[in-house]
C-alpha cells in the first residue's frame, strides 16, 4: 500500500520541531563551558586540551544548529509549494 | 622535562558543576525527525566527550585522587618554561600536579601577555646555577625572547623585572656551556664541524634574543647603557652578548678592550688553560663587520698592542683585525704616527723577548702586514718618519727580509696597492709636487731594493750553510762506516775532489759574495728602469702639451741586463739631451726628474744598505 500523502501542515510541524531543536542547541549551556575552562581556572597541557575540546564542541553544536534550521526552512518552502500548487512537491 | 597542571579548586568545582548541568541539558534534547539525525549525532558526541573524559577528570582533581601521571608537585621559582604558571600558582594559591600530557604543546606557547613576560623575567632572575637550563628550556627561550623583542610593551614588561644579577647568571651559565662545547669540539683536530656547532646554536639564539630585547629598548630609551649589564659577567659571556648589541665602532672598541683585559687577567691565573675559544675571538669577528671598529680598536690599544696580538686564540684573526684597522683608508695620518710605531715596537719585542700567550711563529709576516702601507714613514728618519730608532728600523726590515718562510717579503711585494699608499703626493702638472712624488717613489724603491738584497743574501747564506753542513755530515757518516782498514774520519782526497768538482761545474748554492754582487747589479738596474719610466712618462706629457716637438726622438731605454745599467743609462740620457734641441726648461725638468729618481734612490739605498749591513 503506498504511503499516505504528506500535507503542508505536517511539513510545517516538522519544521517547527527542527527549529525548536536548533534554538535549544544554540542556547545550550555546553556552548559556554569553554569560558569556564580558561587560564583563570587552571593551566597546563591537560587544561589546554580540555579547553580546546570544549571550544570544538561549541563549534560543532552551532554548526549542527545551523544545519537543522536550514533543513526546517527547506520543509517550510516545500509546504508553501504544496499550498500554491495543491499537490505534493518533491520530498 | 615535567609539565605541570595548576588549578583553582573552587573554579574547577564550578566548571565541574557546569559540565553536569550541560550534560543534563544535552540529555534532554530530543528530536525523532530524520532530518535531525546529523544534529543528534553531534550532540551525542559532545555529550560523550564531556561525560566520559572531562567530567571524570575535573572530579578526580577535586577528589585529590592521584591519576596516572598526575602527582602533587611544586614549581621551582627559577623554572623558565613554567614561569607564568609558577607566578599564578604563587599569587592565587593554586594546587599543582604534574601533567604528563603532550609537553610539546605547552613548550611552543608564544608569550603574548605582559604578565607572562614579567613572570619569565622574574623566573630568570631567580635562577641559580645549581640547576642548568635544559636543552628544551634553551630552545623555548630561543623562541620566546625574539617574540618579546618584537613588541615594545613586552620589552617594557620584561626588562624591569630582569635583574642585573639575573642577566649575569643567565649569560654566564650559557657562556660557560658554549665555551666548553667549543673547546671540546676543537680538541681533536682544531676544527669545528657543522654537527658540533649545531650544539651551541640554541645558546647563540638565546643571546641573539637577549640582544634584540636590549636593542629594542635602546630605540625607545637612547640614553640607556646596556654595557652596564656586562660588569660582572665573564669576558666570554659578555662577548656573546656584546656582539648582539649592534654597537657603533667607538663603543664596541671600548668595550672590547675592557673585556679583553678582563679575559687576559683571568688567563694569567689559568694553569695550562690559555688555549681555546676566547672573548676576543668573538669580539674581533664582530669588529671586522662593524665599519670603523678595527681602526678604533688599534687606536685604543696603541698603548698596549698585546690586546690586539695576544688576545685572540686565532693569530690570523688578530692579523686581519690589525690589517684592517691600520689600513690608511681608515686610519688618519695623525693616528698612524702613534699606532704604527707602537705596534712595530711590540712586534719587535714579542719576536725577541716577550713570552707571548699566542705564539707568533711568523713575526716577519705580521710586520710586513703592518708596515706595508707605511714603509716610507716607518723607515725614514727625521720629520718625514715615525721616529723609530735605527735599531728599530733595522729590526723591522730584518724581520721581514730574513723571514725563514720567505712569505713576509712576498706579502710585502704582492700587496702593491697598500705599498704605494705611502706615496701621499700625487703626480700633477706642478713640477715641485711631481718631484716630491718622484722622491717618494725613489725612496720606496730603494727601501724595497735593500730589503730584497738582504733577503736574497740571507737565503744564499742559509743555503751555503746547508751545503757545508751536508759535506760535514757526509764526512762524519763516512767515518762512522765500519770499513776495514779505515783509520781516519777526515774527508779523504776523493771526497774533497768531488766537492771541488761540483763547485767548479756550478753544482751547489751560489757563493754569498756572488749573490751580494749580483744584487747590487739588480739595484743599479732598478734605479735605471725607474728613472727611465718616469722620464718617458713625462716626455709623453710634454709632447701632448706641445712643449716638445712630436718629431723629437724618444728618450733612451736602459739595459737592465748590463752590470752597469745605471751609469749606462745616465750616459745615454745625457747624450739624448745634448743631441736634441730641447727648450731649457724642458731640459731642466727632465734632468731634475732623472736626478731625483737616480740620486734619491741611490742615496737612500746606500743609507739603508749600510743600516742593514748589505
Amino acid at each position: 500500500m503506498p504511503p499516505a500523502p504528506v500535507t503542508p501542515d505536517q511539513l510545517r510541524q516538522r519544521a517547527t520541531a527542527l527549529r525548536r531543536l536548533g534554538s535549544r542547541m544554540e542556547g545550550a549551556a555546553a556552548l559556554d563551558l569553554h569560558r569556564r575552562a580558561t587560564d583563570d581556572t587552571w593551566m597546563g597541557p591537560t587544561p589546554t586540551r580540555c579547553h580546546d575540546d570544549l571550544l570544538a564542541i561549541r563549534t560543532q553544536i552551532l554548526g549542527a544548529a545551523d544545519d537543522v534550521r536550514s533543513r526546517a526552512a527547506a520543509l517550510e518552502r516545500q509546504a508553501q509549494h504544496l499550498d500554491a500548487n495543491g499537490r505534493i512537491g518533491p520530498p | 622535562m615535567s609539565n605541570y597542571l595548576g588549578f583553582d579548586p573552587t573554579l574547577v568545582d564550578l566548571l565541574r558543576q557546569a559540565m553536569s548541568r550541560a550534560l543534563d541539558e544535552l540529555d534532554s534534547l530530543r528530536c525523532t525527525d530524520h532530518e535531525a539525525d546529523a544534529a543528534m549525532r553531534t550532540i551525542a558526541a559532545a555529550r560523550s566527550t564531556v561525560r566520559d573524559t572531562w567530567l571524570p577528570f575535573t572530579s578526580s582533581l577535586l577528589a585529590c585522587r592521584a591519576l596516572n601521571g598526575y602527582q602533587p608537585a611544586t614549581i621551582d621559582p627559577g623554572e623558565v618554561i613554567n614561569s607564568w604558571l609558577q607566578s599564578v600558582v604563587a599569587d592565587r594559591h593554586w594546587h599543582v600536579l604534574t601533567d604528563p600530557f603532550d609537553a610539546a604543546s605547552s613548550v611552543g606557547t608564544p608569550m603574548l601577555e605582559a604578565e607572562q613576560v614579567r613572570a619569565l623575567a622574574m623566573a630568570l632572575s631567580a635562577r641559580t646555577a645549581t640547576t642548568p637550563l635544559t636543552a628544551a628550556e634553551i630552545s623555548w627561550l630561543g623562541q620566546a625572547l625574539p617574540t618579546i623583542a618584537r613588541r615594545a610593551d613586552l620589552v617594557a614588561a620584561f626588562l624591569p623585572a630582569f635583574t642585573t644579577t639575573g642577566w649575569t647568571s643567565l649569560c654566564n651559565e650559557l657562556g660557560a656551556a658554549r665555551q666548553r662545547m667549543v673547546t671540546e669540539s676543537l680538541l681533536f683536530d682544531g676544527r669545528t664541524t657543522s654537527d658540533e656547532s649545531a650544539g651551541w646554536t640554541g645558546i647563540d639564539t638565546v643571546f641573539a634574543g637577549l640582544g634584540d630585547i636590549v636593542v629594542a629598548d635602546r630605540s625607545v630609551h637612547p640614553e640607556s647603557d646596556a654595557t652596564l649589564l656586562l660588569d660582572d659577567m665573564s669576558a666570554y659571556s659578555a662577548a656573546l652578548l656584546v656582539r648582539q648589541l649592534d654597537l657603533d665602532a667607538a663603543p664596541l672598541a671600548e668595550v672590547t678592550r675592557e673585556l679583553v683585559e678582563r679575559e687576559q687577567l683571568a688567563l694569567d691565573h689559568t694553569d695550562g688553560g690559555a688555549r681555546g675559544p676566547r672573548a676576543a675571538d668573538l669580539l674581533f669577528e664582530a669588529m671586522l663587520v662593524t665599519p670603523g671598529a678595527p681602526t678604533a680598536y688599534v687606536v685604543r690599544t696603541s698603548d698596549a698592542p698585546q690586546l690586539a696580538f695576544e688576545a685572540s686564540d686565532d693569530l690570523d684573526l688578530a692579523r686581519r683585525l690589525v690589517h684592517d684597522g691600520t689600513d690608511p683608508a681608515h686610519l688618519s695620518t695623525a693616528d698612524a704616527k702613534v699606532v704604527v710605531p707602537a705596534y712595530v715596537r711590540w712586534i719587535l719585542g714579542a719576536s725577541t723577548q716577550h713570552s707571548s700567550l699566542v705564539q707568533d711563529t711568523d713575526p716577519g709576516l705580521t710586520m710586513a702586514d703592518l708596515i706595508g702601507p707605511y714603509l716610507l714613514p716607518v723607515l725614514r728618519t727625521g720629520a718625514a718618519g715615525f721616529g723609530l730608532t735605527s735599531d728599530e728600523r733595522k729590526g723591522a726590515q730584518s724581520l721581514i727580509a730574513t723571514d725563514p718562510s720567505g712569505l713576509a717579503m712576498d706579502r710585502l711585494l704582492s700587496d702593491r696597492e697598500r705599498l704605494v699608499a705611502s706615496l701621499t703626493v700625487s703626480m700633477s702638472a706642478d713640477a715641485a709636487a711631481t718631484l716630491d712624488r718622484l722622491s717618494d717613489i725613489a725612496d720606496l724603491l730603494a727601501f724595497i731594493d735593500t730589503m730584497q738584497r738582504l733577503s736574497v743574501i740571507d737565503v744564499a747564506t742559509r743555503q751555503q750553510a746547508e751545503w757545508q753542513l751536508m759535506w760535514t755530515a757526509i764526512g762524519d757518516g763516512a767515518g762512522a762506516l765500519p770499513l776495514p782498514g779505515a783509520v781516519s774520519n777526515l774527508p779523504g782526497p776523493a771526497i774533497t775532489g768531488l766537492q771541488l768538482a761540483l763547485d767548479a761545474t756550478g753544482w751547489g748554492p751560489e757563493a754569498v759574495d756572488e749573490v751580494r754582487s749580483r744584487s747590487l747589479t739588480t739595484l743599479s738596474a732598478m734605479t735605471a728602469v725607474a728613472a727611465s719610466i718616469v722620464v718617458a712618462t713625462r716626455f709623453d706629457d710634454m709632447v701632448r702639451s706641445g712643449r716638445i716637438s712630436p718629431t723629437t726622438p724618444i728618450p733612451p731605454a736602459p739595459n737592465p741586463t748590463s752590470t752597469t745599467a745605471a751609469t749606462d743609462y745616465v750616459d745615454a740620457f745625457e747624450l739624448w739631451i745634448s743631441s736634441n734641441h730641447l727648450d731649457n726648461d724642458v731640459v731642466y725638468e727632465l734632468d731634475a726628474i732623472k736626478q731625483t729618481i737616480a740620486s734619491d734612490h741611490e742615496a737612500t739605498a746606500d743609507e739603508n744598505g749600510a743600516l742593514l749591513g748589505t
